[in-house]
């Protein structure tokens, strides 16, 4: 891995609470190359706030506060508004949870596909952008990309809504991708395709992938790279093979309540948070 | 031929997006004229515009030819509605008025829609301190009432119609800024905001296209509730010679100079008096209409 892709260090996020700020994301530090990074834990442990921080579009109340975060050599703490707008979706973007809030429901699928290329890409013409949207419906896989274009999003299926997602984020061809539980919102048949969908076209393009998710897994199976977050931290770091051989007590706690085909166990084990909180 | 037509429109499995649809306006059409008074409304609408369109066609007379001879006419055969102090036939007045009405209340909505859609964007958008100066401004207007505003206005600009138009413009568009900011505060922290956002649009791109077709459904019905209301002022102030002067067959205006016969010939004040009551109870009766049949929460209940 030569020069790192993105670094994050001392990541804090922070939420004003009643008696004060609470932190969310408590110092996390990780880097990424052109590799697909998974970042599993639980509910509130601060995965999402953390690949949301990272394109600086966390809403407020929300505080960010960061020791050092750099994309490719840009300083993105000290970036102006501006700068950082060209940033995302050209060069990191993300695709989002449920693909039924996260498309506008007024515009039709091709019009908000094309978006992102008005947006960054001023010289082409409409014709050339719409030919564009076409190529990328047909690249996840759609069929009949000519017709699936002119629907709106209440049209589609929800898978179906998961690939405009990814199409629309990948349009620019971004370096980054930030998945954030892209297929939490989608029933188990489509999961893996969409997966498998995005897997190949992170390889295509050789990009960097962050792949936020609950379920190990899936982690290990479309990660080079796994971090485990708990409570705001990372507590764990490993190579997605070694998932097995992790050694901090909430990890293997999360790797023992992952339920295993034939079954034994009269009952799944439930976290034991002394193990590591002292609490 | 016709229930071909009909059964065209009405197929539930429509081969092509054009017969989608045309078979949705079919069915909001028809929703639309069940209502009876939703009808009514549509139909005084239409009338009033058609009116406006082939006036010179429908006038029997000049609307400004002078009859001294025949001045203060009962209204007869000759003269459907009388005619007024100068001789002036009352019908023709009232037909040509109906273009002034209609030019008023379009301009007002063509003014006051899209700077109340911007300013609500704008400020629910943005929230924080913009949101507080813009909502103040708002609602210094909206303290006043609207008529009396809209005299202060005309009073400071100068009479005439297109300041009438200016004033009533100024005063309306409060309103519409208060919805569309309630609108947009419903969605903006919603998720396809943030997308747009992720993919690295613009705040004026994302309130503009992403944002403002949002609340354009609820805007139109405000903007036909609200016409009766525009109508209204717009008489009122040509009622007390500031909104359009004579000659100009202005209703509010020729009700003004018939108040001084209205016991011995009523019809002089009455006739462009019916004319403004029934036009504001159509665009009442059209809002309430579209209102039930745009609303999706309303739908599937009658």
């Amino acid at each position: 891995m030569s020069m790192p892709l993105l670094e994050v260090e001392d990541l804090r996020v922070a939420f004003p609470g009643r008696d004060g700020p609470v932190e969310v994301v408590r110092g996390a530090s990780f880097s990424l190359g052109r590799e697909r990074l998974g970042i599993v834990g639980e509910s509130g442990s601060g995965k999402s706030l953390t690949g949301r921080s990272i394109l600086r579009l966390l809403r407020p109340p929300g505080k960010v506060s960061v020791g050092r975060m750099q994309f490719d050599g840009q300083d993105l703490t000290t970036l102006s508004e501006r700068r950082m707008r060209a940033l995302r979706g050209a060069r990191i973007s993300m695709v989002m949870q449920d693909p039924k809030f996260s498309l506008n429901p007024v515009m039709t699928v091709g019009d908000q596909i094309a978006e992102a290329l008005t947006l960054h890409d001023r010289g082409s013409t409409r014709r050339q952008r719409r030919q564009h949207v076409i190529e990328m419906l047909d690249k996840v896989r759609i069929n009949d990309p000519d017709r699936v274009a002119a629907l709106y999003p209440h049209e589609v299926s929800g898978g179906m809504g998961q690939r405009v997602m990814i199409a629309m984020m990948l349009i620019p061809e971004p370096d980054l991708l930030i998945a954030d539980e892209p297929t939490s919102a989608l029933d188990v048949s489509v999961q893996a395709s969409v997966m498998d969908l995005i897997d190949t076209l992170i390889r295509e393009n050789g990009m960097g992938l962050i792949l936020i998710s609950h379920d190990l897994g899936l982690v290990s199976r479309y990660c080079d790279r796994i971090l485990v977050m708990n409570a705001g931290k990372v507590v764990e770091e490993c190579a997605a093979g070694a998932l097995d051989q992790a050694v901090h007590p909430y990890t293997r706690g999360l790797l023992a309540a992952v339920p295993q085909m034939n079954e034994t166990r009269p009952f799944l084990p439930v976290l034991d948070r002394t193990a590591w909180e002292g609490t | 031929m016709f229930s071909a037509t009909r059964d065209w429109l009405t197929d539930t499995a429509p081969r092509s997006r054009a017969q989608a649809n045309l078979g949705r306006a079919y069915a909001l059409t028809g929703a639309l004229l069940r209502n009876p008074l939703a009808a009514v409304g549509l139909l005084i609408v239409a009338t009033l515009t058609l009116t406006a369109i082939f006036a010179p066609l429908i006038a029997p007379h000049e609307p400004n030819a002078q009859d001294l001879a025949n001045r203060l006419m009962p209204p007869s055969g000759a003269h459907w509605m009388g005619t007024d102090e100068l001789g002036r036939d009352i019908f023709s007045r009232v037909v040509y008025g109906a273009r002034i009405t209609l030019m008023i209340v379009v301009l007002v909505a063509v003014i006051t829609a899209p700077v109340g859609l911007i300013v609500g964007a704008v400020s629910g958008y943005f929230g924080g301190w913009v949101d507080k100066v813009l909502m103040g401004i708002t609602d210094v207007f909206l303290s006043m009432p609207k008529l009396i505003l809209a005299l202060a206005f005309v009073a400071a600009i100068g009479p005439g119609i297109e300041n009438a138009v200016i004033a009533i413009a100024i005063t309306a568009w409060p309103p519409y800024a208060r919805i569309a900011r309630a609108e947009v505060l419903t969605f903006r922290n919603s998720e396809f905001i943030a997308a747009v956002q992720l993919q690295g649009a613009s705040a004026a791109r994302i309130v503009l296209r992403h944002v403002l077709p949002l609340c354009t459904s609820s805007m139109i019905i405000r903007v036909t509730l609200d016409m009766a209301g525009i109508i209204l002022i717009a008489a009122g102030l040509g009622f007390l010679g500031l909104g359009a002067q004579p000659p100009l067959p202005e209703w509010g205006a020729m009700i003004s100079r018939g108040r001084s016969f209205i016991l011995d010939q009523w019809w002089v004040a009455t006739m462009p008096g019916f004319a403004i009551i029934i036009v504001s109870l159509g665009f009442c009766f059209l809002g309430d209409g579209l209102r039930d049949v745009l609303d999706p929460k309303h739908e599937g209940r009658s």
